[in-house]
């Protein structure tokens, strides 16, 4: 297992799509960080509680909504590229069962996706000190807090991604559905849903669990920076207009997002790794 | 854990794919110390059946076993097998030294390995190369490589001359002979048995998807056979003269005469002897790749004569196996491989006559 494991990182170290994929969540971050603290609603917001605001929170919660399909992408490619280069063949000649081929990719992406995850908070994090100073970060704590919430949600796209490529196997359909999925169907569906009576299973929506990994630990930590002593007396609309812009939901706890998302994930894997079992590698 | 014995086992092995039949209930068994032929024409499942050997597709039914156990159950099996397959790639982007690292990885070989097997197929040169600049040769030579990479102590091989040059075949030749002799396996697929004539000991024909022949190659060539065609002014009388003299003879449609087992010169000997003048005469030979057209044609079951004569033969097919002179001769006539007792019912039903009894063929069992 050690062998196959070191065979994927060395799969993934040498070629480019690990780097070309990482630029944009760094530059996006990093733009993220640095265009949002200086996000105009904001800084009126600050104005008003006369007090730095942790902005630098918000943008790394947004930056992480973003960037996490990129990690998506990259997952989604271990094994559907595979096929699309048709080394697939190789790979299971020289792996047996192929559940261990699967796992030793599982296990290589992890830590693709914690790489992924680091670029992004870090990103973000140094955009937001640029936009915003040190002030935008308020307490540690809570800046662990949210990067590491980030991080969470950046590998757990980079699986969900492994997983659904070994399930569709075809690249083009796995890149086009993720992204598709990501930024389009999700959208019409909460539109949908939240029409009818079910509006409160939009926060189960696989996009919107994810986002509110980080999104609903940041966005509460922020009102409570911003409003201090009297956050009970917030009103419910400046939560909304923050979740919606920076992910989350109201009320809604980020570690039932995190055992929904994980959810997904472990879906996804659980069904690649059956189907890839006895798929015929013609 | 495996037996070690280095053998191939297929036992009734199928897979349809929706309606079409790829492989029917196939048996052979591939023994080490030589080269196996795996012949048939392009669709006859060879392809589809290697794969199964290898565990990459899921037979319908049947089993085939690698050193005793189904691939499936290998442990490390890069270091017991190792497979050049058609649609089998490399990433363009990788360089062939990396590819071939990533896969010493994954069979715990040493990275050294990697740099052997591209000097031992002559891509030493193109190491730091990214594979997508490749020719079709240079990927079949990398191919090559990796499924020698971990030293494996058995061979497949799907249509390896696919793109080589001659001088690359000829090595390929060469190689698989040399593996062989240091007593590994290698069982190597061709839709051309000329092309495999001089390299395969034993061949394993098939035509859509079912075995036509099984056994030695030397049994094989033996069922060649030549035949004179003459015209003469006499027919009648040559033919008494030939008949008397123990000769088979056919009529051909356009009013020649076929004679079997023979030579122009006996022919024309007797037909001096017996006063008959001859206008044409020709000699005629089946060669291996005609006999191969004709198995996997299906014409083994009577019919069409296998000169490519003037359509369907006037007489009793030639080739049919009581009366005509061309059955080959029983396999225990020729020389056997020791290990092969079978009955290469050449012209019999195909599936039937091939099942061989497994009396040594089980000793790896499945253990
Ligand atoms: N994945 C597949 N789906 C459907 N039919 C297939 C597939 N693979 C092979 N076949 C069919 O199975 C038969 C045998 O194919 P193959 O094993 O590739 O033959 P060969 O290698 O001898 O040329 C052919 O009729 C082919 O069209
Ligand atoms: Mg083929």
């Amino acid at each position: 297992m050690g062998g196959l494991v070191k065979a994927e990182f060395r799969k993934i170290f040498t070629v480019n799509l690990w780097w070309a994929l990482l630029i944009p969540v760094a530059v996006l971050s990093f733009g993220a960080g640095w265009i949002g603290t200086a996000f105009g609603s904001i800084e009126q917001m600050q104005e008003a509680a006369g007090r730095s605001l942790p902005t630098g929170l918000l943008t790394v919660s947004m930056s992480t909504n973003y960037s996490t399909i990129f990690a998506a992408l990259f997952g989604a490619l271990a094994v559907a590229g595979e096929h699309r280069h048709k080394s697939i063949t190789t790979t299971y000649l020289t792996g047996n069962p192929r559940g261990a081929v699967l796992g030793a990719k599982l296990i290589a992406y992890t830590n693709i996706g914690l790489l992924y995850g680091l670029v992004n908070v870090l990103s973000a994090s140094i955009g937001g000190l640029l936009g915003a100073g040190l002030d935008g970060f308020g307490n540690p704590v809570d800046w662990f807090t949210v990067g590491g919430a980030g991080l969470l949600a950046m590998v757990l796209w980079t699986l969900l991604g492994v997983g659904f490529g070994a399930l569709v196997t075809n690249s083009i359909v796995a890149v086009l559905v993720l992204v598709a999925y990501k930024f389009v169907i999700e959208f019409i569906l909460s539109v949908v849903l939240l029409g009818s009576e079910i509006a409160g299973f939009v926060a189960y929506l696989p996009g919107a669990a994810s986002n509110g990994i980080v999104g609903n630990l940041a966005v509460p930590i922020f009102i409570s920076a911003v409003a201090g002593d009297s956050e009970p007396y917030v009103q419910v609309e400046a939560f909304q207009v923050l979740h919606f812009f920076f992910g989350g939901t109201y009320g809604h706890p980020w570690w039932l997002s995190l055992l929904t998302f994980l959810g997904y994930t472990a879906a996804f894997v659980l069904g690649g790794w059956l189907v890839s079992r006895r798929r015929d590698i013609t | 854990m495996h037996d070690g014995s280095g053998r191939i086992l297929v036992q009734g092995l199928s897979k349809n794919f929706g309606p079409i039949d790829a492989v029917r209930n196939l048996h052979f068994t591939v023994e080490p110390g030589s080269v196996t032929g795996f012949l048939g024409p392009n669709g006859s499942g060879k392809t589809t059946t290697l794969r199964m050997i290898l565990g990459l597709i899921a037979p319908s039914a049947g089993v085939a076993t690698i050193n005793g156990l189904p691939f499936a159950q290998l442990s490390n099996p890069g270091t017991v097998v190792g497979a050049v397959l058609e649609a089998q790639s490399f990433h363009p982007g990788r360089t062939a030294r990396n590819h071939l690292r990533s896969y010493a990885a994954a069979m715990d070989v040493p990275d050294q390995q990697a740099d052997q097997v591209l000097e031992l197929v002559g891509l030493g040169s193109a190491a730091t190369r990214k594979t997508g600049g490749f020719s079709l040769g240079m990927r079949q030579r990398l191919a090559l490589a990796t499924a020698l990479l971990g030293d494996p102590q058995v061979l497949v091989l799907d249509e390896p001359s696919n793109g080589l040059d001659p001088e690359g075949i000829a090595w390929l030749r060469g190689f698989l002979k040399s593996f062989a002799a240091t007593g590994r396996t290698v069982l190597v697929s061709s839709h051309l048995l000329r092309e495999m004539e001089h390299t395969v000991d034993h061949v394993v024909i098939v035509s859509q998807g079912q075995c036509v022949y099984n056994g030695d190659l030397g049994q094989l060539r033996s069922a060649q056979r030549s035949r004179v065609l003459v015209r003469a002014a006499d027919p009648g009388k040559l033919v008494t003269a030939l008949q008397h003299s123990g000769f088979v003879v056919e009529h051909l449609p356009d009013g020649r005469l076929a004679v079997l087992d023979s030579d122009s010169r006996t022919v024309a000997d007797l037909a001096l002897q017996a006063g008959v003048a001859l206008y044409d005469m020709q000699d005629e030979h089946v060669d291996l790749e005609q006999l191969f057209f004709q198995l996997t044609n299906g014409q083994y079951t009577g019919g069409a004569a296998p000169w490519g004569g003037p359509g369907p033969a006037g007489g009793a097919p030639p080739w049919g196996p009581p009366g005509g002179g061309f059955a080959p001769p029983a396999p225990q006539q020729t020389g056997q491989q020791p290990h092969q007792p079978q009955d290469a019912a050449l012209w019999g039903a195909p599936q039937q006559g091939h099942r061989r009894e497994n009396e040594n063929g089980d000793s790896g069992g499945k253990a």
